[in-house]
């Protein structure tokens, strides 16, 4: 069996048995799963302002998703995802707090650059320094990422805290940075435009370019990459920048399109969900994008299922984190039949 | 001479592929018995099975009339049998006699008694005319010489059946020309030894009885008087075997100059010193020597994968001591490296994306807008995999699992399907059966005739010999012996490798 469809299939088969799992949690509050099931995904998908309201929600896990995607797959590992996405995300709204009176179509360009050349930027350095000097990306990302929280946190606290309530939180951005709502009754807005063209080129950069094939080889085996002639040094800087601007992106969404200012709290571990899932399908980013319409589905309809069914949403986070360890097993599992199979025949 | 071992139609099976097939062999005490066969012919696995390091499917095992279960090498080693693997398992800081004695030292109450090991040692290795130190690192000394101290191990241990797996591989002529000295030793005193080897010369020198080995079967067996190198060459590979006498090819002008170069190895200390060579258009250029003194240092350094310290390497005219690996392929260097699984392959790789390695950048396989065509890419990967006759279940198979034949195929077949002028080609038949050893030296030879020029850099001294028009001797990162093969001394060669100057 060819290692692909051993990895889908494992991902199937492991997402049935948490939703079993879950299926017999739901049964404690007296409830058919079936029943439970249906009310989650009509939630989610049963009329256009649902389905609005669950693309919003995966747009942010969608995009530091391929974020961590594509750092992994050239085999530097971006953890920082989460610092990019706050740091992006602030320097945008402080941007729109203190500049006013440009035409939208620019100041939207503004942006949009902004976000990613912040995202880029606080991703740029970790894989500079690991080229440069070898420094370990991984404790420097992880190091960047509570930098990133806390300055802004401090800043939000201190020169740019709101005038207009008491939140922890930056003023509302000048409405010429807004991308509007599509629906008043979901943060589904049109940056989503963004996000899908800069899907788009991931998957293209990833499945279809000479770079996501030099990549791949340079996380298998990076000194026959460097023999190959690929020049590791700077693919791998340049993978970790993509991977900032994406998670950038996703920060810069949240505030022109979701919610119109900077939030302390604006990522509620969106990068790990994200970093969870891209694993989880072996970093394809095919695979990103149906896992995170999957999450999306399913926390958005947890919240019918709380208000109709009186079933708390934390089963969501159950069966996702039960299909994950389910996941983890199978490959294990799989791996040691596959050996038995070769000492056995 | 009476049996000591009787393998009873032994057979050993991984997964579908039958590695042993229903052996029967018999074994004298105190003869020197080689089995020998190619690459997978079954040989190595059929004496794991003695050793207890694999149990078999079916068939049984006796040692001395007894049948025997060993679950592991420990019994083997209480039945007197030991192994000289290939790979050592020494401890490169302990000394000789640490390393010979560790697992059953001798002691005072609970105190190491390291002057009773010592004597003990060194008294074996004088018995067995075998010159060592034993107070010397083990770590400090030549492959030579760490091949004696696990053979003294297996003394120490009183084994009394020794097998040897391949010795010769890592040895010079001088170290293996010993080796075969201590090995009739032991049969003087009344030893049995089990040869394990593809090389026929060796086998024809030092062997009682020949078995031969093909696709698991154990064909036959024979008295070594009744057979000719060339009888036993032919049932190895099942067919007649030619040897590429070297072609002759005009000599073209001279295209790689290496002057006065110098490298830093990776210890911090010049592994190449001051090493100057030409290579021309249409001929191959041999550098023998052990394992160690800077061929591979030279060969990365000629490809761009380390840096050098002083003096030029020129191509075709050019200075190309700073350019990027890229540049120089593009330039017309092909490069076979020594290691195929560490440098020339992704192993978890598969073979479509290890054969477009290096050429992902050609018009063939890239278009605008960094595209890659990879329907273009299947088709060229099919092609070398018939033309080379790669086996593999498709090229969307892992490389890692293929017979190492195979592997280094993929690599050739790679680097061969480059436009190149100079092709770098290190170790290339490491590990290869005969079968495929013989296609990869007529296809080096192809490559001369049409032009090209080839450094071949082989630690097989035969390979060199049968395939270069120049050799050149290095030694401690210096050429110091070079001759043409027409004229080639073996003696003298031997000598150079050894760094002794005649």
């Amino acid at each position: 069996m060819s290692e692909k469809y051993r990895g889908f299939l494992i991902v199937v088969i492991s997402f049935f048995l948490s939703l079993v799992l879950g299926g017999f949690l739901i049964m404690l509050y007296k409830v058919s799963p079936i029943e439970g099931y249906k009310v989650m995904i009509f939630g989610a998908l049963g009329s256009r302002y649902m389905i609005y309201s669950t693309l919003a929600r995966m747009v942010p896990i969608l995009l530091t998703g391929l974020a961590i995607a594509i750092s992994f797959h050239a085999g530097i590992w971006n953890i920082g995802a989460q610092g990019q996405l706050y740091l992006a995300a602030f320097v945008v709204a402080a941007m729109g707090v203190s500049f006013h009176d440009i035409p939208t179509a620019i100041y939207l360009t503004l942006g949009v650059a902004l976000g990613l050349a912040i995202g880029g930027l606080w991703a740029w350095l970790p894989g500079y320094l690991r080229v440069k000097y070898n420094v370990n990306e991984v404790v420097l990302t992880i190091m960047l990422n509570s930098i990133a929280i806390y300055f802004t946190t401090y800043m939000t606290n201190g020169p740019f805290r709101t005038s207009q309530g008491s939140l922890g939180a930056t003023n509302v951005i000048d409405k010429g940075m807004w991308f509007n709502h599509i629906s008043p009754l979901s943060n589904l807005n049109t940056g989503v435009f963004v996000a899908i063209v800069a899907v788009a080129l991931i998957v293209y950069l990833m499945l279809f370019a000479k770079h996501g094939y030099e990549w791949k080889m340079m996380r298998l085996n990076p000194r026959f990459s460097v023999y190959g002639g690929v020049s590791v040094k700077q693919n791998m800087i340049l993978a970790m920048v993509i991977s900032g601007m994406l998670a950038g992106l996703a920060g810069m969404l949240l505030v022109m399109g979701d919610y119109h200012r900077f939030l302390n709290g604006i990522s509620p571990g969106y990068s790990w969900t994200g970093m969870i899932l891209a694993m989880m399908v072996n970093y394809d980013p095919i695979g990103v994008i149906i896992t995170s319409f999957i999450y999306a589905v399913m926390t958005s309809g947890g919240l019918r299922m709380e208000l109709i069914l009186g079933i708390p949403q934390e089963l969501v986070q159950i069966i996702f984190v039960a299909s994950v360890m389910f996941v983890t097993a199978g490959y294990a599992l799989a791996n040691k039949v596959a050996n038995r199979m070769q000492e056995e025949g | 001479m009476s049996e000591i071992i009787r393998f009873n139609s032994v057979t050993k099976k991984f997964g579908k592929v039958v590695a042993v097939n229903s052996v029967d062999l018999s074994i004298k005490s105190g003869e020197i018995h080689s089995v020998i066969g190619e690459n997978g012919a079954g040989k190595t696995t059929l004496m794991h099975l003695l050793y207890g390091m694999y149990k078999p499917d079916s068939g049984k095992i006796f040692v001395r009339a007894k049948e025997v279960n060993f679950s592991s090498p420990k019994d083997a080693i209480k039945d007197e049998i030991g192994m000289v693997h290939q790979n050592f398992m020494l401890i490169d800081d302990f000394t000789v006699y640490e390393n010979v004695v560790l697992g059953a030292e001798p002691h005072h109450f609970i105190s190491f008694d390291r002057e009773k090991a010592k004597r003990t040692v060194a008294k074996l290795a004088k018995e067995y005319k075998m010159e060592i130190d034993v107070n010397e690192i083990v770590g400090s000394l030549s492959v030579g010489l760490q091949q004696k101290v696990e053979i003294l191990k297996l003394l120490y241990r009183n084994a009394s059946i020794l097998i040897f797996d391949e010795p010769t591989a890592v040895l010079t002529p001088q170290e293996s020309e010993t080796l075969f000295n201590t090995l009739r030793k032991f049969k003087a005193f009344g030893k049995t030894v089990i040869f394990i080897s593809h090389k026929l010369k060796e086998v024809k020198e030092i062997s009682d009885r020949v078995s031969v080995m093909r696709n698991g079967k154990l064909l036959d067996t024979f008295k070594n008087e009744n057979l000719s190198e060339i009888d036993l060459a032919k049932m190895i590979a099942g067919r007649e075997i030619q040897n590429p006498a070297a072609v002759s090819s005009k000599k073209g002008e001279t295209i790689l100059k290496i002057n006065d170069l110098t490298i830093i190895g990776d210890k911090g200390i010049p592994a190449v010193k001051g090493l100057s060579l030409d290579v021309s258009r249409g001929e191959i250029v041999g550098i023998a020597g052990v394992v160690g003194n800077g061929q591979s240092e030279l060969e990365e350094a000629l490809v761009g994968m380390r840096k050098i310290a002083n003096g030029k390497i020129e191509f075709k005219g050019v200075d190309i001591g700073k350019m990027s690996v890229r540049k120089r392929r593009e330039f017309g260097i092909g490069y076979i490296p020594e290691d195929r699984i560490r440098t020339g392959l992704a192993p978890i790789a598969s073979v479509l994306e290890n054969v477009i390695m290096g050429h992902q950048n050609e018009r063939e396989f890239s278009a605008r807008l960094d595209f890659m065509k990879r329907k273009r890419a299947r088709y060229f990967a099919n092609q070398l995999v018939n033309e080379y006759r790669i086996v593999c279940k498709s090229v969307d198979e892992q490389v890692g699992t293929l017979s190492g034949g195979n592997m280094q195929k993929v690599v050739i077949a790679r680097e061969f399907a480059h436009d190149v002028d100079l092709l770098i080609v290190s170790q290339p038949t490491r590990g290869v059966d005969v079968g495929g050893i013989e296609f990869i030296h007529k296809k080096i030879l192809d490559m001369k005739k049409s032009g090209k020029a080839v450094l071949l850099i082989s630690s097989d001294l035969d390979e060199i010999l049968l395939l270069s028009d120049r050799i050149v001797v290095m030694y401690e990162g210096q050429i110091v012996h070079s001759t043409s093969t027409k004229d080639a001394d073996l003696q003298k060669i031997g000598l150079a490798m050894l760094g002794m100057r005649s």
